[in-house]
């Protein structure tokens, strides 16, 4: 699973550079992430605007990697695709998340650096 | 819900229907069920479905074709599962059918609606494939017949 890492701000950006997060990539998915993640504080937006295709596996890991990061860093994302957005807002997941509509927009306000 | 008084024998391929627009039959493993999910949505793109749709066909197909992988023939090493669909004007028609173990109860499960107010620690990670087929169809009826699992569904190209 190919996920870039940049630091902005106080911000952990990552985005994905994959076009699915599916059953087959949900595995590869949270053990980049826990890489990626390991040895800093930052809280993080995961840029999905590459992402063409979730499904519940998809859903799931994302979910897994927002716990993995614990209750101090929280995990933001941006950059849905319609059909990306759909999926969190028919399983309500929307809810659970800070949706940015960009990594700049996350960075251009204070919100995303609080849980 | 439509009930199971809904499914009349092999609707797809009743010799008094067209056949259908793509028919496959590929192993109940990850990698084939993700190439037969590509290969459903070019078929039906080639036939002028649009992107929106589309997107709800493969998310719909990957959450049903998941589970039957993973609980249908999760005690099995092998498995075949048969796809088929028709394309109409205002909706896609589908019929998937495996040869693993039957759904609880022989029901389709209801949509979990998740606590989202509690702890982190406690979100769920899983249990959101049926809702999401729910969500997303119409027409969805289940028959178990003969050691077979037929599942039934509706995705409209009008109400997206």
């Amino acid at each position: 699973m190919n996920i870039t890492s940049e630091t902005s701000g106080d911000l952990q950006i990552l985005k994905v550079e994959e076009t699915r997060i599916d059953a087959i990539a949900a595995i590869q998915f949270k053990d980049t992430v826990r890489k990626l993640t390991a040895d800093q504080d930052n809280a993080v937006v995961l840029d999905l605007s590459n992402v063409e295709f979730i499904d519940s596996s998809g859903l799931g890991a994302i979910v897994a990697a927002m716990k993995l990061l614990g209750r101090d860093r929280p995990l933001h994302l941006a950059g849905l695709t319609p059909i990306v957005a759909k999926v969190f807002t028919l399983t309500r997941m929307e809810r659970v998340f800070k949706i940015f509509k960009s990594p700049l927009d996350a960075l251009k306000t204070n919100e995303a650096k609080s849980a | 819900m439509p009930d199971g008084s809904f499914i009349e024998p092999m609707t797809i391929q009743s010799k008094t229907s067209s056949p259908p627009d793509v028919h496959l039959v590929f192993p109940a493993r990850e990698i084939a069920v993700r190439r037969a999910l590509q290969s459903t949505c070019q078929a039906l793109k080639a036939l002028g479905t649009e992107a929106a749709a589309l997107g709800i066909v493969e998310i719909v197909l990957a959450e049903v074709t998941n589970n039957i992988v993973e609980h249908a023939y999760s005690a099995q090493s092998s498995g075949t599962i048969t796809l088929s669909c028709i394309k109409r004007t205002t909706n896609i028609r589908f019929e998937v059918i495996d040869q693993g173990n039957m759904l609880p109860g022989g029901e389709i499960p209801s949509k979990q609606e998740h606590d989202l107010t509690i702890d982190l620690d406690n979100l769920p990670e899983g249990g959101f494939g049926w809702g999401l087929i729910r969500d997303m169809t119409t027409n969805l009826a289940y028959r178990r017949c003969e050691g077979q699992n037929i599942l039934r569904f509706s995705i409209s190209l009008t109400e997206l």
